[in-house]
């Protein structure tokens, strides 16, 4: 362990910063689009974006060799060092050489204080800044505030999603994207066998228009009987709202889902192009992805550095798609669009006696794209990563400051959206300093 | 049964929050008198008689017919029979006993599973299934372990409920139901010339105590790493008594190194910050240490790779702190092991307790909980919850505790909870103008897959298996096929959890509103079963038609369809028009445009049962 810690720290003390401007940026305008990136089971973040000491954190040379390419070192870019190994996890490395480096498009939070340690009540914590799962999480809010003339507010392709009370403007494509057998009722699955093929009736759309117009005739009646300012009125509304986005859905999404083969789970990667293709094609505002990967590593944490590579693999052609694909006003997507990579926790300091790390509820995620001032780091956790209070005007870490908590993270990137956090965040206050340079 | 209208039970109210009427013990009635005078003031609340506040208005209910459709619903899943619908018609007073019928069907039963399936997290097809292999090698595919590793904790609760019994017995019962492939998969008494699921037992030694010894719990909830079983503690806590450890903010830190499991456990005896939870969920949690902390299907798997031996791969990141080897993992999986029990010794931590009382073992717990007004208390808020599709801790407390007194009063029969929820007016309210009253109901997954059973005798069965399922290079798990499944109630390849429902795993909370998603799923649902109906209806005589009974020979006229349509609105949404009614022109209008574009009654008809399905009499109740 002597060795290794020297070797690390002669490694960290030669590493090269990057304190690069960055192309210029044009002012930081506020984003139309939005993609949750959920890495579900907690990352280790001493990996890559939020590096420790071997002093006080058994980090991932714990398992590296540190020789030849595969040594542990910490670069710099802008305000925030990372945690590299150009042998073992090499897509970090080009991750932030180029989208912090050249492009400069990335932010992170660190520190936000989840206040949970059981998967079932962080995830809803860091989704939805609220205790419950019952409520709206941040890409159904945010496309449903977005997306008011968009055949859907928001999609989730993860399967986690949390819809809440703004159910009616949020999509799925399914465990198995079998939502693509229902957009396309000639793709659906076989019948039982001795039974007739399906499908076995399908309205052609001047059907479906006439029925659409009965039914909400008929919507309109029922509410009118049962009227009460109230939960019945929220629901019917919603009913109309639904028909109204699933068909516009259905209708415009058709040659987009062509390669959504019903049966079939989408990878992460493709999770990611088909997110940017329901974006550029103005179907959503907001799209919610799941990495796909088992970062809950209670034992062999050495599996955080494969899982976290092939993760900024992905993320690293995400940017490049954002950058290569124009929206509706032929603006590259990665102006527009904010990037939110996140999990409902870390991991703990130290290793367990099974080689793996526990659940930690001090959490860090990183921004990618456009609605924030690059190159900065908000808030920041100790030498053992617990979260250290913060200025919330400035994003700093300061004594006098406010520990970070998740009502506060979630309020802060619904405003930074351009929405009012006081109306899905009544009270909280926001922790929004993404503006400041 | 109406509504009551004692007083606020700020007592209930103790020993819902406080959790322990033993723990009250030291409170004396004139203190709860205080109390209540106390809480009363702070909460502004009048107590009746009260000249600082008068009772709220009676809400206006549902007309009877409407009621018992939603009834119906929440029992059963399905609506009220023509037949129903007439009787209670003539006389409302009937709403009563057929109540009764719908509590006594086999739907209710069916009801029963959904809602602790909800609770148990248990219906699990998105997770990988335990592998084909061994002695349940012979089983067709993998729809048949799913349905037996699924359902058979849930058809404990189902049977309890059916026969009857206490409620209680679900942490008390001696016995457990199986199918032939949960039996081969534990090893447990099972006659094969018998119905497919029967009662059994399990027959490894572990103590007698209902869902809190069944296994296929405990799988899905496993205790990972160094966690000492406190998930399956809060597990308990949370489900048996609505009281949830995990839901209170935890403040990690502060000196302790919680990955050193020695310095944990000796900050969780003596930090005052930990030993809130940790001094009532750890004792809870040490009463598991029979069980395995995990046994996954890739358990199995590298088990049979193995050969079956007791031998132990240094290698293999083998589950701690017990020792496991190979051979426990083929089938029979010994999954519990009595020597086990007392594994919790050599940590430190505390031995099984009961918040604060002395505990034995899984049979002593189950007592404790059955003897814990809590437990009925949340058994009244998760039923209340159910039928309302109200989060169960916000039913209100008077609601939950007036529900709870007949359940206790009852001897804990889960039948008597039932019909004290469905017969109570804060079931019935028409309006919902305050966030916590009923209001309208949202048709669940579950509840539309049988009601479009018991109306079009369709069922959205599928095979969506890849061709090579059976050849994959993962048959080294027997076969990777599902076979024919269910789309409507299923989630690996089906629409469950897309349309509203969980799946157990990803999907935890259900969605009590329309979304895009479900209205896409609903309809292409309802197109497959109208099809289904129409094309069998009418090779049927009209005496053994579902739905087209009206209709005769060739002749399609303008009054027969009519007619037709009214008789479907009666049996289809509760309705009652007659021919000449607005919402028959707006049907037979979308019959006779479509028959002017395509002369086809066949699919006319296909039409007309594809919207009647999709109807918002139909999408709520």
């Amino acid at each position: 362990m002597e060795l290794t810690r020297r070797q690390i720290l002669a490694a960290s003390a030669a590493s090269m910063t990057l304190g690069l401007p960055g192309t210029a940026r044009a002012a930081v305008t506020t984003p139309r689009h939005f993609i949750l990136v959920f890495l579900a089971g907690g990352w280790d973040t001493s990996y890559s974006i939020d590096p420790k000491s071997p002093d006080d954190v058994d980090g991932p040379w714990i398992f590296s060799e540190n020789t030849g390419s595969d040594v542990e070192y910490t670069r710099q870019y802008h305000d925030f060092d990372i945690q590299l190994n150009d042998g073992l996890r090499p897509s970090i490395t080009n991750f932030f050489d180029r989208w912090s480096g050249e492009e400069n498009r990335v932010s992170l939070v660190r520190g936000v204080l989840n206040g949970a340690i059981a998967h079932e009540t962080a995830r809803p914590r860091a989704l939805t800044g609220t205790p419950l799962g019952l409520n709206p999480d941040l890409h159904v809010i945010i496309g449903n505030g977005l997306a008011a003339d968009l055949p859907l507010g928001s999609v989730d392709l993860s399967g986690m999603s949390h819809t809440g009370g703004l159910a009616a403007s949020s999509g799925k494509m399914g465990f198995q994207s079998q939502m693509g057998a229902v957009l396309d009722p000639y793709r659906s699955f076989a019948a039982v066998d001795g039974q007739p093929a399906y499908p076995r009736f399908v309205p052609k759309e001047i059907d479906e228009d006439a029925i659409q117009t009965l039914l909400k005739k008929r919507n309109s009646r029922f509410r009118e009987a049962r009227s009460d300012g109230g939960k019945n009125d929220h629901l019917l509304d919603a009913r109309l709202e639904a028909m109204g986005r699933s068909v516009r859905f259905q209708r415009e999404s058709g040659a987009l889902l062509e390669d959504v083969v019903p049966g079939e789970q989408m990878d992460f990667q493709a999770q990611l192009e088909l997110a940017t293709g329901l974006l550029s094609n103005g179907l959503c505002a907001s799209v919610m992805v799941e990495a796909r990967k088992r970062f809950d590593t209670h034992t062999d944490n050495a599996q955080q550095g494969g899982l976290q590579n092939r993760t900024f693999t992905a993320l690293d052609g995400l940017g490049e798609l954002l950058t290569n694909t124009l929206d509706s006003t032929g603006q590259p997507l990665i102006e527009s669009t904010l990037v939110l990579v996140t999990s409902e926790m870390t991991r703990t300091p130290l290793l367990n006696s099974k080689a793996g790390k526990d659940h930690w509820p001090h959490c860090s995620s990183l921004l990618l794209g456009g609605g924030f001032q690059p190159g900065r780091l908000f808030g920041g956790t100790t030498n053992v990563a617990e979260s250290l209070p913060t200025d919330f005007a400035t994003g700093a870490v300061d004594p006098l400051g406010t520990t970070i908590g998740y009502d506060h993270f979630a309020a802060g990137i619904v405003q930074m959206m351009g929405l009012d956090p006081g109306a899905y965040f009544p009270s909280v206050v926001p922790f929004s300093p993404y503006l400041v340079s | 049964m109406g509504r009551r209208s004692s007083p606020p039970n700020y007592r209930g109210w103790l020993q819902d929050v406080v959790g322990h009427d033993r723990l009250l013990c030291y409170v004396k009635e004139s203190e709860i008198r205080i109390l209540n005078a106390i809480l009363v003031g702070l909460l502004g609340c009048g107590t009746p008689g009260s000249d600082i506040q008068q009772p709220p208005a009676k809400p206006e209910l549902l007309p009877s017919k409407d009621r018992l459709i939603r009834a119906s619903m929440v029992l059963r899943g399905v609506r009220p029979s023509v037949e129903d619908l007439d009787a209670i018609t003539a006389d409302p007073a009937l709403y009563a006993s057929l109540v009764d019928v719908y509590i006594e069907s086999d739907e209710f039963g069916l009801t029963v599973r959904d809602i602790y399936a909800e609770a148990l997290l248990v219906r699990t097809d998105v997770m990988e299934q335990l592998p084909v292999l061994g002695d349940i090698s012979d089983t067709e595919n993998l729809q048949y372990v799913n349905k037996a590793t699924n359902e058979s904790p849930l058809r404990l609760v189902e049977q309890i409920v059916v026969e009857d019994l206490p409620f209680t017995n679900i942490v008390t019962a001696d016995w457990m139901w199986t199918d032939r492939v949960l039996a081969g998969i534990y090893g447990l008494p099972y006659d094969v010339d018998g119905p497919e699921w029967q009662k059994s037992w399990w027959s490894d030694g572990r103590p007698a105590a209902g869902l809190l010894v069944d296994s296929e719990i405990w799988r899905r909830h496993e205790s990972a790493g160094s966690n000492f079983n406190r998930l399956r503690a809060n597990f308990v806590s949370d489900t048996f008594l609505c009281d949830s450890f995990a839901g209170r903010d935890i403040a990690v830190g502060g000196g302790v190194d919680i990955a050193d499991e020695f310095a944990v456990s000796n900050a969780v005896m003596v930090t005052p910050s930990c030993i809130g939870c940790h001094q009532a969920m750890d004792p809870l949690g040490s009463h598991f240490w029979g069980f395995k902390t995990a046994l996954r299907d890739n358990f199995v798997t590298r088990a049979y790779g193995a050969g079956c031996i007791d031998w132990e791969d240094p290698e293999d990141p083998i589950p701690l702190p017990v020792d496991y080897s190979w051979g426990q993992f083929c089938y029979p999986l010994e999954h519990y092991t009595p020597a086990d029990e007392q594994d919790w010794a050599p940590w430190n931590i505390r031995g099984p307790g009961y918040y604060g009382l002395p505990s034995r073992d899984l049979t002593s717990l189950g007592e404790h909980i059955a003897d814990d007004p809590r437990f009925a208390m949340c058994a009244a808020r998760r039923f209340t919850g159910y039928f309302t599709q109200t989060p169960k801790m916000d039913v209100p407390l008077e609601v939950a505790g007036a529900h709870r007194d007949v359940f206790v009063a009852s001897g804990y029969s889960a039948k008597a909870l039932a019909e004290s929820i469905v017969l109570s007016d804060e079931f019935a309210v028409l309006r919902a103008p305050n966030a916590s009253d009923v209001g309208l109901q949202v048709i669940r997954p579950e509840q539309y897959d049988r009601m479009i059973y018991a109306l079009t005798g369709f069922r959205w069965l599928a095979v969506a298996d890849k061709a090579d399922c059976a050849t994959t290079k993962l048959a080294a798990r027997g076969t990777m096929c599902w076979g024919p499944v269910n789309l409507a109630s299923s989630d690996f390849f089906g629409y469950r959890s897309s349309a509203g429902g969980v799946d157990g795993y990803l999907v935890v909370s259900p969605v009590h509103s329309p979304t895009p998603t479900k209205e896409l799923i609903m309809a292409r649902f309802a197109a497959e079963a109208a099809a289904f109906v129409v094309d069998s209806d009418l090779m049927l005589p009209s005496s053994q038609r579902r739905m087209l009974r009206l209709l005769q020979g060739d002749t399609w006229d303008e009054p027969m369809v009519r007619s037709q349509l009214v008789a479907l609105h009666w049996q289809v949404l509760g309705v009652d028009v007659t021919s000449d009614d607005e919402a028959i022109d707006e049907y037979y209008e979308l019959y006779f445009d479509r028959i002017a574009r395509d002369p086809d009654p066949s699919a006319a008809w296909k039409l007309l049962i594809h919207a009647l399905l999709r109807d918002p009499r139909v999408l709520f109740y």
